[in-house]
């Protein structure tokens, strides 16, 4: 008996195991199953993931634009202009101000760019013929 | 993308420039020049076979067939006549082969050089009395009369029409300018400006005035400092007075004209060179065009709203 007793409840112990087992196997097959329809939900909205990732890093905006040469033969550097839209914790800097005020302008859902005024350079640096009398 | 064209035509510096030109531009441009090269073919005085040539040599002979272009500049000199009262006119031809001014100016500068052989050296010896009048025009058959001893000098007029055709052919293609030896005609803004062109001091021909800056406009100059000869000591200039039929006696050295368009600016700087500084001011604002008066002395004036870029550098 006491043998018998002794193997039955090694018996029933097995027999818990396997249903501890069973449930830890629902269980983690249920995470992954509820994993994979968030990551579906997620993929079925990429604007809304976008607007996260975005909010949650710096923009950066670049701006393409054809400029005469300077007198060194270089092109002309735009400086200035608004590099990145995001506002720098307790920083005041001349491009934070610049990166509020295209905030302001810009419409969330439809980014542009408006470039404030930049100072105008003359496309001829020098006249392009003179008079002659005749 | 600035284009540019430069050649040689009606005995003087031709520059074209179209801004932003298509990728056609090049061609265009040569266009341009076949076009002054058939004006010249047709308006020269100094190629005998031009079609001024063939009218001047028959004047008194009665009705002359002239092509379509040279009825179109002979009717334009005839209306500046008209607007200036005489004072542009275009029949000083035979006081011009007088004062010596008988052949191309690069031939002239050599003293050796021969008149132009068919030069018809009959010599109205004063002034030309509102010759131009007489002048008889049959547009319906594109026919014209000359009195006899008549002789036609389109030089200056139908340098200003070329000019002005030229810049006609580019408008559409982008901003263009059309230098034809200081008759030029701006035409579009490149870059969203005008066409910044110097005003060269006539006494330092190394230095610059002032700058203009055109857009949509066109500006001419005339003066007693170019074009001008030695003969028997003296020296002579290509610009006679109709009243005198001599070379101007004025107090005026140099006059650029910005105007409407190239031909119409080089009458009148002709005009107001012949006239003087305080007629030729008078005049000039009352044709509402505006100009920059050197005198001999060198005093300069500007006359009207002159689109003054930047004074010059001194």
């Amino acid at each position: 008996m006491t043998k018998n007793q002794q193997r039955t409840p090694g018996h029933s112990g097995r027999a818990r195991g396997a249903v501890w087992k069973s449930g830890l196997m629902a269980s983690s097959l249920g995470a992954l199953l509820l994993g994979w329809a968030l990551l579906g939900q997620a993929d079925a909205s990429p604007e809304s993931a976008a607007a996260q990732l975005a909010s949650s890093q710096p923009r950066t905006v670049v701006v393409q634009m054809a400029l005469p040469d300077d007198e060194n033969g270089t092109r002309q550097q735009l400086t200035g202009l608004p590099a990145q839209t995001h506002e720098r914790a307790g920083a005041a800097s001349e491009t934070s101000a610049q990166s509020a005020q295209v905030q302001n302008v810009l419409p969330e859902k439809n980014p542009q760019v408006v470039l404030p005024a930049l100072p105008q350079r003359p496309i001829f640096r020098q006249p392009v013929t003179r008079t002659r009398g005749s | 993308m600035l284009r540019e064209h430069h050649f040689r035509a009606m005995n003087t510096d031709v520059g074209v420039w179209l801004w932003d030109g298509p990728s056609v531009g090049d061609q265009l441009l040569r266009d341009v020049e076949k076009m002054f090269r058939e004006a010249e073919n047709q308006l020269s005085r100094f190629r005998v076979d031009s079609d001024l040539s063939r009218l001047n040599q028959r004047a008194g002979r009665g009705e002359q067939n002239v092509s379509p272009l040279l009825l179109r500049v002979l009717v334009q000199a005839l209306a500046a006549a008209r607007r200036t009262e005489g004072i542009f006119d275009p029949t000083v031809l035979p006081q011009l082969r007088q004062a010596g001014y008988d052949r191309s100016f690069e031939l002239l500068e050599d003293e050796n050089s021969p008149a132009c052989p068919a030069v018809d050296c009959r010599v109205a010896p004063c002034s030309t009395r509102g010759g131009w009048r007489n002048i008889t025009i049959h547009q319906a058959g594109s026919t014209v009369s000359l009195p006899a001893g008549m002789a036609l000098d389109l030089g200056g007029i139908g340098k200003g029409w070329t000019v002005d055709r030229a810049s006609e052919m580019l408008t559409g293609w982008g901003p263009a300018l059309v230098d034809a030896g200081g008759d030029m005609r701006a035409s579009g803004l490149p870059g969203g400006e005008g066409w910044p062109v110097a005003v060269q001091d006539p006494f330092h021909p190394e230095r610059d005035l002032l700058t203009l800056t055109l857009a949509d406009c066109s500006a001419a100059t005339s003066t007693v400092g170019r074009r001008t000869w030695l003969r028997n000591g003296q020296r002579f200039h290509h610009l006679i007075d109709p009243r005198t039929g001599q070379p101007s006696a004025s107090d005026l050295h140099t006059v650029t004209v910005v105007a409407p368009c190239a031909a119409e600016a080089e009458v009148a700087a002709k005009t107001v060179l012949l006239l003087g500084s305080d007629p030729g001011a008078a005049w000039l604002l009352q044709q509402g065009h505006a100009g920059l008066l050197i005198t001999r002395s060198g005093t300069s004036t500007v006359v009207g709203q002159l689109p003054i870029g930047k004074r010059g550098e001194q």
